[in-house]
């Protein structure tokens, strides 16, 4: 199952967010060279987008992610991407301002990795007949 | 039925679902965040009595342009239960009506215990996505 069973590194991550200058969401602009992301492009291009939610995108309160979440979200993207993870079934924002990743499988695993702030992420992978498990990233 | 009177375990609830959280395409369409408090639910996610509200009752209080963004599911509250959660009237005073809660759930209790809450939330997604009542025109 080609899940995120394995460790994340701070220092990959911070080299994904650096190298996410290249594709740096931005105001008022598509997002910029994302080809070299492979499978992830299109959630990479998903992320950006949610540069243009506001406070209250869902007209109920809802926190819009802060570009310094959203640049973590993509540097965990790149960071994923070149440790040959699966791109997420669906990326989608949190009510909260966090970004989320998830996976489903037809076997019923789940998995989700919750990017809550800036470089750090709350991880759960639900496989069948098995407790849940947790952990958080960066791993190191 | 009024409002404030207890919660039966033979009713259902409508729980509103942005369409950022529907992706028809997956095995679950209703993705996780749909059911997880934000600073908001003090005392837990909001949720409507089918006893008193119509499926679209429920997007009263939601600004007009954003209304067509919402899905509607529906739960049995029996099936809450077996979650261990509970469902508690919150009439609000200008509607929509029959609002109530899942105290459970609510924003203080999600911080500090996610690895708890983030299962019954997987559950409750599947629940949901099994009984989509109202999608958007």
């Amino acid at each position: 199952m080609p899940v995120l069973d394995y460790p994340i590194a701070a220092t990959e991550w911070a080299r994904g967010v650096e190298r996410n200058g290249l594709c740096a969401p931005r105001r008022n602009g598509p997002v910029e060279n994302t080809n070299h992301a492979g499978s992830w492009e299109p959630t990479i291009q998903k992320i950006a987008e949610y540069q243009d939610l506001g406070d209250d995108w869902d007209g109920l309160g809802a926190k819009a992610p802060t570009r310094e979440l959203l640049h973590s979200a993509i540097g965990l993207a790149y960071a994923l991407f070149e440790k040959g993870v699966d791109p997420p079934h669906c990326v989608v924002p949190g009510l909260d301002g966090s970004v989320n990743f998830e996976w489903q499988y037809p076997d019923g695993t789940m998995m989700e990795v919750e990017i809550d702030r800036p470089l750090h992420a709350d991880v759960m992978l639900i496989e069948p007949d098995q407790e849940p498990k947790f952990w958080t990233l960066p791993s190191e | 039925m009024d409002e404030h009177d207890p919660v039966d375990d033979g009713e259902f609830v409508y729980r509103r679902i942005h369409r950022s959280f529907f992706l028809a395409s997956a095995l679950i369409p209703i993705q996780f965040p749909a059911f997880r408090p934000n600073a908001n639910d003090l005392t837990g996610i909001s949720v409507f009595r089918a006893a008193l509200a119509q499926p679209t009752d429920t997007l009263g209080n939601i600004q007009h342009d954003k209304i067509v963004e919402y899905y509607v599911s529906r739960l049995h509250v029996r099936e809450l239960q077996k979650l261990g959660l509970s469902v508690v009237p919150e009439p609000l005073p200008t509607g929509p009506p029959g609002h109530a809660v899942i105290p459970e759930l609510n924003w203080p209790s999600y911080r500090q215990h996610k690895q708890r809450w983030k299962p019954i939330i997987v559950e409750l997604v599947r629940l949901a996505s099994a009984d989509v009542v109202h999608r958007p025109s």
